[in-house]
């Protein structure tokens, strides 16, 4: 009978130690283009990937496929691990590999002894590419060089689609576009200010959002020079289908749609350029980050994607479930959780 | 003894309903700076005329010089969101060809992005010119409700585009239109 309360500590510690933490699934790595076309750094092409699969696997214990063990797979269906994927290809080839991740990418070196490294991991299950570019020292020991680019993919991959490419201090001016609107955009807002962050009019000279709409999840997807998350859609493949029905209206329409993908798809990053430049002199400026927020319908999970206004590169990449507290408000308590976590250095991947 | 528990769980839940409904009827407030008497504002507020009136007669009465301004002059988003540009994305796509549809949403959902940004910056554009040729240096907002609701206002710097007040206010059993703008008038003065 005395034993019974030691029982039940002991089952309850059992249990708790057995929840398992975020598991970021299995990675299949593929190989690292050299884009310089000198021939002395091919040996790199295999050299990253290894290092990286390396250090993901004994820092982060995650379960890895080095280029080697994913070109055999390949060769079983009478393919060939390419070195260099387009977006489209790469939903194709992760679900070749076989793993819940798959990660290319190339690199580049610079002048003044640094390297431009570019990652794009795709999601087999979501069909989703994240892609981001490193530029970092070539150390004389690789070792740091591969960490620092590991703990990039770490955080992506083990922390729900995180990214952070540096801490943003108090006093950073910030746009929002936001679903929330009227009393809840004031609840939102309340914890940016009140952490010393000054928020601009991009969103609150509106009596309602005009965004509340279910297409407002399409932010969710982001475009900039240093980094994206994108669906595995390429508008290359959209066929125009040309024959002897073909009339000069026919054309027409063949061309507006062709011209149409061109400015909103392949050209897309760029066309966002122009626009983001000329919204940052709308703000005459001011505007220091673009930061996007999207909330659930119950608004208890949120996603965030930043970018700095400045060179109009990614900033920040984040989800936020429901908070701990039933009695919070969770608008204000996902919006404190933003607010806290903006000045804090970029880390490692979450605890398991 | 029965009655009693029955009692006390009622009360309970009815205490956890009470506080989960009133966690986003909380009344908060910020205020960077104060806007005193005097200052040139636009006052927008989501109601009828005959009520606009009131609020706008409140902030003369307070010695506020307030601008004619009318909330429809500002840039509507239907005004950007041309549903014309939306008919060249209908395709007709086969179901073998599962590169087509995921094309067709990408595309489609960086327009809706695209005109999203293009409507803020507008919007960022006439606010600034609201402050050059109208010498506007305050934009209020209101939205005014009923009791159990939640009455609200922000105030917009538009030398600096920041907001630099706002507040939620729970509207009382007691609270006439009069007394909520009131409110709102001593708190975004500072008096």
């Amino acid at each position: 009978m005395r034993l019974r309360p030691l029982l039940f500590s002991a089952l309850a510690a059992a249990l708790a130690l057995a929840v398992p933490g975020k598991a970021a699934g299995d990675v299949a790595f593929g190989y690292l283009l050299n884009r310089s076309g000198n021939a002395n750094y091919d040996y790199l092409e295999t050299i990253f990937p290894n290092s990286f699969a390396s250090s993901l696997a004994s820092q982060y214990m995650m379960t890895v496929l080095r280029p080697a063990s994913v070109d055999e797979r390949f060769r079983k269906r009478g393919m060939e691990l390419k070195k260099l994927y387009s977006v489209d290809e790469l939903a194709q080839a992760s679900g070749i590999a076989g793993a819940d991740y798959f990660i290319t990418g190339s690199f580049l070196p610079l002048p003044g002894n640094r390297i431009e490294i570019r990652l794009s991991v795709c999601g087999r299950k979501t069909m989703e590419v994240f892609s981001f570019t490193s530029t970092e020292r070539m150390e004389a020991e690789i070792f740091r060089l591969v960490d620092r680019v590991t703990r990039v993919l770490a955080a992506y991959l083990r922390g729900d689609g995180l990214y952070k490419a540096r801490a943003v201090p108090a006093g950073t001016r910030i746009a929002f576009i936001t679903n929330v609107s009227g009393e809840e955009l004031n609840r939102f807002y309340i914890p940016f200010l009140e952490q010393g962050f000054p928020v601009l009019c991009a969103q609150n000279n509106d009596i309602e959002a005009l965004t509340a709409s279910g297409h407002f999840a399409a932010f969710r997807y982001v475009t900039t020079k240093t980094g994206s998350l994108e669906p595995c859609g390429d508008a290359r493949n959209v066929r125009f289908y040309h024959g002897p029905w073909n009339n000069s209206r026919f054309d027409e329409r063949v061309k507006e749609t062709r011209d149409f993908f061109r400015e909103f798809d392949l050209a897309y990053a760029g066309t966002k350029e122009k626009a983001l430049e000329r919204m940052a002199r709308g703000f005459g400026g001011s505007a220091d980050v673009l930061m996007i927020v999207g909330f659930s319908r119950d608004r208890r999970a949120s996603w965030v994607r930043a970018v700095d206004m400045k060179d109009r590169s990614l900033l920040l990449m984040l989800s936020i479930q429901q908070p701990d507290s039933l009695f919070d408000d969770p608008v204000a308590a996902i919006a404190g959780m933003i607010a806290a976590d903006l000045p804090t250095a970029p880390g490692g991947a979450p605890a398991r | 003894m029965l009655k009693t528990k029955a009692l006390l769980f009622t009360t309970c839940a009815l205490a956890l309903a009470v506080s989960l409904a009133c966690a986003g009827k909380k009344a908060v407030r910020y205020g960077k700076q104060k806007i005193g008497p005097g200052s040139a504002v636009v006052v927008v507020v989501d109601c009828p005329t005959n009520i606009q009136n009131v609020v706008l007669a409140k902030f003369m009465e307070k010695d506020y010089r307030v601008k004619a301004f009318n909330a429809s002059d500002l840039y509507a988003m239907r005004d950007v969101y041309d549903i014309r540009d939306f008919k060249k994305i209908a395709q007709e796509s086969s179901l073998n060809d599962q590169g087509s549809p995921f094309n067709i949403q990408k595309a489609h959902d960086n327009l809706y992005k695209l005109t999203i940004y293009n409507y803020e910056m507008q919007k960022a554009e006439t606010l600034g010119e609201m402050k050059e040729r109208y010498n506007v240096r305050y934009l209020i907002l209101f939205e005014l409700n009923d009791w159990e609701r939640v009455s609200w206002g922000r105030a917009i710097d538009l030398a600096s585009y920041e907001l630099v007040w706002l507040e939620n206010y729970p509207t009382r059993y007691s609270d006439t239109i009069e007394s909520i703008i009131d409110h709102f008038i001593t708190s975004l003065s500072g008096m």
